[in-house]
Order: structure tokens, then sequence, then C-alpha cells
């Protein structure tokens, strides 16, 4: 197992809501679409620290687009998930179900 | 009806701290769509605390050779300017009274009070040297700064612990805090500096 990439809970979010977003995918959408989920504000520098951890492991790649006024004149920054992201979100989905199969369930732990 | 500029300290802080474009514009354009000032600042001092607290974890020896080198900057500045390489040494006013009772003569207090600046000299220098070398980010300037307060723990405990004991030791622990917060000030004072002077080189 030495040397593989792991994907933290944050990690594994971000590439779920990419999945969702397709194309339209930079800082705000992303964050919002984490919001949603969980109920509770994230710090969009927060988001943008997983993705440069996801784009260090190949999971992500990302361009800039072109500057616009409403956000002062400054760019966004699109992400897009890679065949090695996908590939990894499957896996940990597949490795989360095993390990949910095994839970016994009815306890407070799993209600 | 609000104001479309977000607080412009704010900005100015993640631009020089930060300087993630993308970042600044989300954060731009989610005030714009309604959030407020509070929110703004939240984001911008979050944004500062965990891209410098990434970038430490991604350059763990670079963070190690900011901290050491900014000790031997201020080593070497502090024995330049001072004579002494005491650049934490909480009693360099008491120090030059005593190397030089001519030019620093009057109560403790006073000229303790009025060079309580002197900090400055020796810090400043290291917070520009580190935040120079360390391009194109502010975390390793960061982690300098920061190194101060936490090298400066031990005497400021003996200082707190004496000060517990007798009241009349608690002008010299609140001294030794505002020494500290005059320091780490310098620190970042210094850093920026030199963050402002690598912008203008590379955009010459």
């Amino acid at each position: 197992m030495r040397g593989r990439t792991y994907l933290g809970e944050f990690e594994f979010m971000i590439l779920l809501v990419l999945l969702r977003l397709g194309e339209n995918a930079y800082g705000v959408p992303i964050a919002r679409g984490i919001e949603d989920a969980i109920g509770r504000e994230v710090a969009i520098g927060s988001v943008y620290a997983a993705l440069e951890r996801l784009e260090r492991k190949g999971f992500v790649t990302s361009s800039v687009g072109d500057p616009t006024p409403e956000r002062g004149g400054r760019a966004k920054r699109y992400f897009y998930i890679t065949k090695a992201g996908a590939l990894r979100v499957r896996r940990t989905k597949k490795a989360l179900i095993a390990l949910w199969r095994g839970v016994p369930q009815g306890g407070e732990a799993v209600s | 009806m609000k104001n479309p500029v977000p607080p412009v300290v704010a900005t100015w802080l993640l631009k020089h701290f930060v300087d993630n474009e993308a970042l600044a514009g989300d954060l731009v354009e989610e005030y714009r769509s309604g959030r407020s000032a509070l929110w703004y600042w939240k984001q911008v001092l979050s944004g500062i605390v965990v891209t410098t607290a990434s970038q430490l974890r991604t350059h763990k020896v670079l963070a190690v050779r900011a901290i050491l080198l900014g000790w031997a900057v201020s080593y070497v500045t502090a024995h330049l300017i001072f004579g002494f390489p005491a650049p934490f040494d909480y009693y360099i006013p008491w120090n030059l009274g005593r190397f030089l009772p001519h030019l620093f003569s009057g109560s403790f207090w006073n000229f303790s009070y009025f060079y309580m600046f002197l900090p400055s000299l020796v810090f400043m220098p290291s917070g520009w040297v580190v935040a120079r070398l360390h391009r194109p980010n502010m975390a390793m300037a960061l982690a300098w700064a920061a190194s101060v307060p936490i090298f400066a723990l031990p005497e400021l405990y003996r200082l707190a612990d004496d000060a517990s004991t007798n009241s009349r030791f608690l002008p010299y622990l609140y001294r030794a805090v505002i020494y500290v917060g005059v320091e780490v000030a310098s620190t970042l004072v210094g850093s920026l500096l030199g963050a402002s002077r690598i912008g203008r080189l590379s955009e010459s």
C-alpha cells in the first residue's frame, strides 16, 4: 500500500461536486455544493487548498477563464476531474459500500 | 444601499498574504451577490490561515529553513546594530543605557517605553530577507513570524510565574508582551515590504 494516495472526506466531497457540476466548476459553486450537502458554511480558501492537493495527486486539472467585471476584473479558475480522479471516486465508493455492509444496522451509531 | 466594494483592508491582506486571484474573485463575486462584510472578513482570514497551513505542510523543509534563516538574520542584525547578539533580549534598552549612559539616560521606564520599538530594527530586516528568499508566497515569512512568540513562551511563562507570586513583577510581564507584539508586527511589516519589492522586480 506504500505510496498510494487516499481521499480525505472533504476531498471526496469535492470530487463528487465536480462530477455534478461538469464544465461550470469553480470556487463559488463548488463551495455552495458542499454547503448544501453538509448544511453549514464552508471556507472557500479550504476548497482551493483541497483542490490544489487533488491537482498534485493528479485527480483534478484546472484552467483559467476570462476576467469578468462582477469579480472585480479577476478571472475564474475552472476545475475538471481527471480519469484517475473519477476512477478513485468509484473505488472509494465501492470500498465505503463494502464497509457499510458490515456495519450492524439499527444501532445508535447508524440511525 | 450596500457598498459594491468589499472591505479594502481585507482585500489588501488577501492579495499580499495569499495572492490567489481566483479566490479573490470568488470572494468579490459572493460579496456582490449579497454576502456581508463580516462574511468577507471571515473568508479572507480563514483563507490566509488555510493557505499558509497547506503551504507549510507541503514544504516542511522550506518552513524549517525559513525559521532558521529568520533567527540567523535577527542575531546578525542585532550584533551589527547593538553590538551584542540578543534579538530576543527584552532588556535591550536597559543594556543600551548600561553601555552608553551618556546617550541613554533618564528613568528606566521612560526610555524603556521610548525604545520599545528598537526590536523593529532587528525583526523588520529578518522578515524582509525571509519573504525575499521564499517567493512567491508569504507562507514561509508567516511561519517565521509565528515562531517568534512561540520561542518567547518560556520567558513569558517565567515572567507570568513571577508576576503571579508578586504583583511588582507585573510591569515586566506587560513590557515583555508588548515587546513580543512589536517583534511579530515588525516581522510582518518587513515581510510585506520584502514581498512588495519582489512584486516591483517581477513587473519590471
